[in-house]
């Protein structure tokens, strides 16, 4: 096989995987699309592969949004889950930055007890959470819920960023040093910009990871009008009764921002390293 | 630099020394503040027979016995072991091949990461849902086509046998986890210097060789993390599979998160529950310090 | 007009103060507390129905009527979903937050009892004249020992709902025994369609592991003289170590995964049964009155279709079925109990029972109110009959997991293939130890 026969071969394999997994990834997804366009008599009276006995309508769309206090679940999510995002990965980011670069007493410690608050199962955290957030009356409210998120995220962040700036040299910090710059100043000027990609990894991360989370929200938010979106969604769903349409167009409006979020971000996921960085 | 007295020098070098201090500060106060008490908490009432309001009988490490001998935690807890393997290397597999095939230069890029990454975009609570009603016996759309097709001839029970749920509630895990680790394995990649596979290629590696010896260890720092990190996750997983199976059909998929709950939620044992607690504590642990040795790096 | 409906209003408390019995009947329900002059009042009012999409928009319609009828008071609704009650419930009262007036049904009634989550005097605040109106059964299901713990709301008495045109086709008789309803859901498991594929099902049994299919399952031992637990000089006994219990596991096994039954037993719980229902792919299924509710939604063209009778029984066991009701209870932090009382009692008074039945097809416990329901729709006869002959379940904090026992049992002889004798066995001493676990 000539050389150029077996980049054909590469290149047509990996378009074959690539689409396979799209596959995986959309036919359950268009599942989701159809039973957002179908009324609920539709979806429960509809024998085998019909589709749309009465055709598709978008009625569920426009429902859910008079139903549903959709507005305020969505600002609430936003509220929350955007607060929480910044604020772990600002933290994340200098503490991952702090552990990758100094050697320091506890430093270990601060590692494994970072990892070590994750492997605690999290429906039992979730009585203590509870009567923290009442003691410091911040229980039912957005603000309450996005420091309890933070503490979710901030764990896994640190330990990424620690990552990512593990793979930049660290003679780009003693050259910056020599330049002058203070510890502070070589960290926003010159490391933090090398990991962009890993940062905006991360913060996706952060926020796709709240932004999903449901048991939490569940137990510390009360009030109709203070339910985050995936609380809200779920609520359309319980033992009684699933309401697979809305269920299905709130969760496919719900994954819009992250949607945006996701292809606003991506380009700088994209964007690599800045060239001529000085590389081991 | 040469003008400065000894006295600013020492003064600098005790300053520096607080220096790591200062950037690991805001993350660790929180955390001490957010996560050590509920912690501690369940640490506490593992030594009770509690309803945690009017009645605190002191059982002593009862609870911890009773678990070491307790055939359903046990069960549970292979069941755990088992899960998170088969799905940690379902999301590393899928991580791996789809970051790969991405780093290349290929047509529709942003479209196919786009696609690739949608799983991640929906809740636990929305995939779960979902997919227990794609696989539903009787009505679900999976069945419906098979059978449409005349692939099979009469429904399957994906959820309700043995041999097919535990299947099921991987790939489900799978589907949902994988764009995570393939995203975090894809800006890894793009943090290493294309200058390492020039040179590799000019030194004549193939692509298998210029993966491992280029690509691998270059990723093995972020690879470390995801890998603890997802490993402790999936093993806590609890959402996907109290939504599809509830543990069941039996104790099938019943893995530890889930026992925990049934035993403190619904059955209101919550000092046995809090001591199944801190085993699965322990023994993630003890996963964490393997999974750091086997990967030193450096 | 509001002003002028509140100015009426205030005349008629005014007259209250002077004569109970006229403003009964202007008001249209048992008021004892003069809650006009009561000053402000706000009160968390948390109950499961608030989040459904039928009782939901009710309830809150009667909460709006009665904030227009006392303008001082203020009810705020709070959802919380039945499945989040309990955590919820916990978290509150760790903390003191317990809404004033919550939810509260049998599954947690020991709990709320142990826990001391509601206010002392409930029958007190409530009333004897309020508590005669409702079924004694009701009454009893919802205290321990003599003492009311929740107020009765929901009228939980198990029947089989059942294709009543289906059954007129077909010449078939309302099966008395289970024999007979193996027989009769034969005759309905047709191919209708022709195409070689059987679409139509006699009966579906739920096998869930959720509380809602056990539930069943316990009210079907009933019916073969098997309870689970039953009090003995002050010490629970298991039933399960009996020839009834396997007899009722074997049957049940049999109606959920045999020829009469849509295939998927085990993930057929509550609401997937009565789509099938709604569907016109099962045409038998015991519960509540409340699953009329799903069927009509799920399809309207089943309205009339419809019909009820008494859960049949093995043979030589008298008819018998069980009794449960999810009510409301008055939180021990409420600052203003009177007032919550009185809100209970309207939203209960005969007229809101009827709308209330109207939009979820529940029945309620005020005699008065079931009668004229039942005579004007004569599906909810059977639930009717099948109230003469209801019983209640011992309060028993190991309940939940005692029906857990039963759901794995049959799961692991329908998934795992595990022989019915070896599945009992596990489930007796399973229940052993749980019952031995929760005796003093």
């Amino acid at each position: 096989m000539t050389n150029s026969q077996r980049a054909r071969w590469g290149s047509a394999i990996r378009y074959f995987i690539l689409v396979l997994g799209c596959l995986l990834v959309l036919l359950p997804v268009s599942w989701m699309i159809i039973t957002s366009l179908k009324t609920m008599q539709d979806i429960t009276l509809s024998k085998g592969v019909e589709l749309f006995p009465n055709g598709p309508t978008v009625s569920n769309y426009i429902t859910i949004w008079s139903e549903y206090p959709m507005l305020s679940y969505i600002k609430n999510s936003l509220i929350s889950v955007g607060g929480s995002t910044i604020f772990a990965v600002v933290c994340a980011a200098l503490c991952g930055y702090g552990l990758s670069r100094y050697e320091f007493g506890g430093k270990k410690f601060l590692l494994s007890f970072l990892l070590v608050t994750q492997m605690f199962p999290a429906v039992m955290k979730i009585i203590p959470y509870y009567k923290i957030l009442v003691n410091v009356h911040l229980n039912d409210t957005a603000f309450g819920l996005m420091i309890v998120y933070a503490s979710f995220s901030i764990p896994f962040c640190t330990w990424m960023m620690y990552g990512y700036f593990k793979t930049i040299s660290t003679s780009l910090d003693e050259a910056a040093r020599i330049d002058g710059c203070s510890p502070l100043q070589t960290f926003f000027k010159v490391v933090l910009p090398l990991t962009i990609p890993g940062l905006v990894a991360t913060t996706i991360y952060a926020f796709l990871q709240n932004w999903n989370e449901y048991m939490f929200a569940s137990v510390l938010i009360r009030s109709d009008d203070k339910k985050t979106l995936t609380f809200g969604i779920s609520s359309m769903a319980d033992a009684y009764r699933i309401q697979w349409n809305y269920l299905m167009s709130a969760s496919i409006i719900a994954s819009v921002p992250t949607m945006l979020i996701f292809v606003f971000l991506q380009k700088q996921l994209i964007a690599g390293m800045t060239a001529g960085a000085v590389k081991e | 630099m040469s003008t400065l007295s000894p006295a600013v020098l020492k003064r600098k070098k005790r300053l520096s020394k607080l220096t790591p201090y200062g950037f690991v500060a805001p993350a660790t106060i929180t955390m001490l503040l957010l996560v050590v008490y509920p912690i501690l908490y369940g640490f506490y009432i593992s030594f009770f027979d509690t309803n945690l309001v009017n009645k605190w009988k002191w059982v002593g490490l009862t609870y911890y016995g009773k678990a070491f001998t307790d055939a359903s935690f046990t069960h549970s807890l292979w069941m755990t072991v088992i899960f998170t393997t088969f799905v940690v290397l379902g999301h590393f597999l899928l991580g791996f091949v789809f970051a790969n095939i991405l780093n290349k230069p290929i047509r529709f890029k942003t479209f196919f990461r786009g696609v690739l990454i949608i799983p991640w975009l929906f809740p636990d609570v929305v995939v779960a849902y979902l997919f227990k009603w794609i696989l539903n016996t009787q009505s679900g759309i999976l069945n419906a086509l098979l059978m449409h097709l005349g692939l099979i001839q009469e429904p399957i029970g994906w959820l309700t046998q043995s041999a097919t749920a535990f299947p099921c509630v991987i790939f489900v895990s799978i589907w949902k986890g994988f764009p995570l680790v393939m995203i975090q394995i894809l800006a890894g990649i793009q943090t290493i210097n294309t200058d390492m596979y020039e040179a590799a290629s000019i030194d004549g590696a193939n692509g298998w060789q210029q993966f491992r010896y280029v690509t691998l260890p270059a990723l093995k720092p972020i690879l470390t993390t995801v890998l603890i990190l997802d490993t402790v996750w999936v093993f806590k997983q609890f959402t996907l599979i109290w939504l599809t199976t509830a543990g069941g059909p039996g104790s099938t998929t019943m893995v530890s998160a889930v026992e925990i709950y049934k035993n403190a939620f619904n059955y209101f044992k919550y000092g046995y529950a809090s001591a199944q607690s801190v085993f699965i504590l322990v023994i993630c642990y003890l996963i964490g310090v393997v999974f750091r040795r086997l990967l030193k790096d450096d | 007009m509001k002003k002028l409906t509140a100015l009426l209003m205030a005349l008629m408390l005014a007259l209250t103060c002077l004569s109970f019995a006229g403003a009964e009947e202007s008001k249209g329900y048992l008021s004892t507390y003069d809650v006009a002059s009561a000053g402000d009042v706000t009160l968390d009012v948390m109950i499961t129905s608030l989040g459904d999409s039928d009782g939901g928009p009710y309830l809150r319609g009667v909460m709006q009527a009665y904030m227009d009828m006392y303008p001082n008071v203020k009810l705020n609704p709070v959802e919380c979903s039945m499945n989040n009650l309990y955590t919820t419930l916990i978290n509150a009262v760790t903390t003191n937050k317990l809404p004033d007036i919550f939810t509260m049904s049998e599954a947690y009634v020991a709990n709320c009892y142990e826990m001391e989550m509601g206010v002392d005097n409930l029958e007190e605040l409530l009333g004897q004249e309020y508590i005669s109106q409702l079924l004694p059964i009701a009454i009893e299901n919802c205290s321990i020992d003599g003492k009311l713990i929740y107020m009765p709301w929901q009228n939980n008495t198990t029947a089989v709902v059942y294709r009543k045109d289906l059954f007129e086709q077909n010449g078939i008789e309302i099966p008395k025994t289970w024999a007979e309803y193996i027989e009769a859901a034969k005759k309905l498991t047709v191919d209708t369609d022709g195409d070689g594929k059987i679409d139509q099902f006699g009966a579906v049994v739920s096998g869930t592991r959720n509380d809602s299919a056990e539930s069943r399952f316990q009210t079907f031992a009933l019916t073969f003289g098997m309870d689970f637990v039953t009090v003995d000089n002050g010490k629970f006994v298991s039933g399960f170590d009996t020839p009834a219990f396997k007899q009722a596991m074997e049957t049940y096994v049999q109606l959920g995964s045999g020829e009469t039954a849509p295939a998927g037993f085990v993930e057929t719980g509550y609401a997937e049964a009565y789509k099938m229902i709604a569907a016109g792919t099962a045409c038998m299924y015991w519960s509540a009155s409340n699953v009329l509710g799903g069927i009509y939604t799920s399809n309207p063209e089943m309205q009339g279709k419809m019909g009820s009778f008494m859960l049949p029984t093995a043979e030589g066991v008298d008819p018998v079925t069980s009794f449960s009701s999810v009510g409301m209870t008055i939180s021990r932090n409420c600052k203003h109990p009177e007032v919550a009382a009185d809100f209970l009692k309207y939203m209960t008074s005969v007229d809101n029972c009827l709308a209330w039945n109207q939009a979820t097809r529940r029945l309620p416990v005020v005699k008065d109110a079931i009668e004229a329901i039942v005579a004007a729709d004569e599906t909810y006869k059977g639930f009717q009959d099948a109230g003469v002959t209801a019983e209640i379940y011992p309060a028993f904090a190991g309940l939940a997991e005692l029906r857990d026992t039963v759901a794995e049992c049959w799961q692991i002889i329908v998934a795992e293939n595990v022989p019915l004798d070896e599945a009992v066995q596990r489930a007796i001493s399973r229940a052993a130890d749980i019952v031995a676990a929760n005796n003093p």
